[in-house]
């Protein structure tokens, strides 16, 4: 009994050998952790901005794309304006609506819709932009349950 | 006895402020690392924030560079315009706009590379310089409407 209470008093930190140690470990072990999150969480922002930089360049570039694809409608417009004799023939050869679809992405597309016009004036352009939109190229398929936001109807 | 404790206690102590410089060191760099990737994260939302703002202005203004200086002048204090092609805005390392060029650290320039401003096709670039380093650029591109109905009148 006396020997195992000897023992016990051998190991305790009254003597202050050991307190060091722990404490070292312990302000270690949190630092660590603390470097690791604010690394992770660093990291995960920096590809997030990445990939919405990387979005908008590409939509620009799609746009770009879509803006000279409206400067050869024009100019065929123009031409075939110029070679129609009338209304209706000029229809006939140009038709009376038009669209483009540029991809963004491999899951977004630049969509655009043009109405096919007959200047009345010299003021009056070939075309009129109904719509210019980004549309999604496939439906997104939800797996789990816990996908969905419950809705009221 | 004393003494032979205190000598441990001592040789603990060293070994363990040993080890604490050491993960000290490493925690700090990868704190500095996170704060780095936290800059790089700034620029790149401030880059996407800024091209949008400058791109939508110049097609809302028909490729007009005065219009887009004009708009942003209002609001902003670090805008300027270098001749009728150039608009200018300087950052502080927050990316805020500062009137004081010489407390810039980011400039936004955007540049109509057009020379013939009623050109049916107008292209512009975006470019995002630090300390005169760029480190992003964006062409946009234009199309101007054709009018019609010289053809027929």
């Amino acid at each position: 009994m006396n020997e195992s209470k000897k023992r016990f008093s051998g190991l305790s930190f009254s003597n202050g050998v050991g307190s060091s140690s722990l404490l070292v470990i312990f302000v270690i072990l949190c630092l660590i952790s603390f470097a690791t999150l604010s690394i992770v969480s660093a990291n995960a922002d920096l590809k997030l901005s990445a990939k919405v930089l990387n979005r908008t360049t590409a939509y620009y570039e799609a746009n770009n794309e879509a803006q000279q694809s409206l400067s050869g409608l024009d100019n065929t417009l123009s031409a075939l304006y110029a070679a129609s004799a009338d209304e209706e023939a000029y229809f006939q050869s140009a038709g009376h609506s038009k669209s483009f679809v540029i991809p963004i992405t491999e899951q977004q597309s630049l969509e655009i819709r043009v109405t096919i016009l007959y200047p009345a004036s010299v003021q009056e352009p070939f075309y009129r932009v109904d719509s210019w939109q980004v549309t999604v190229n496939e439906t997104i398929l939800f797996e789990e349950e816990e996908d969905f936001l419950p809705l009221f109807q | 006895m004393k003494s032979s404790n205190t000598s441990l206690f001592l040789t603990e102590l060293i070994i363990s402020i040993l080890f604490f410089s050491l993960a000290a060191a490493t925690c700090i760099q990868l704190f500095v690392k996170a704060h780095l990737l936290d800059i790089r994260t700034m620029e790149q939302n401030e880059t996407v924030v800024w091209t949008e703002n400058l791109a939508e202005l110049w097609y809302a203004g028909d490729g007009d560079v005065s219009f887009v200086f004009e708009t942003l002048a209002a609001d902003y204090d670090g805008v300027r315009q270098n001749g009728a092609e150039t608009v200018m805005l300087f950052f502080d390392k927050d990316f805020s706009p500062v009137a004081d060029t010489s407390d810039a650290i980011y400039c936004v320039t955007l540049t109509n590379t057009t020379q013939d401003t009623e050109a049916s096709e107008q292209n512009a670039t975006i470019s995002f310089t630090k300390e005169s380093e760029l480190f992003y650029q964006l062409p946009l591109t234009l199309h101007i409407p054709l009018k019609g109905g010289i053809a027929h009148e």
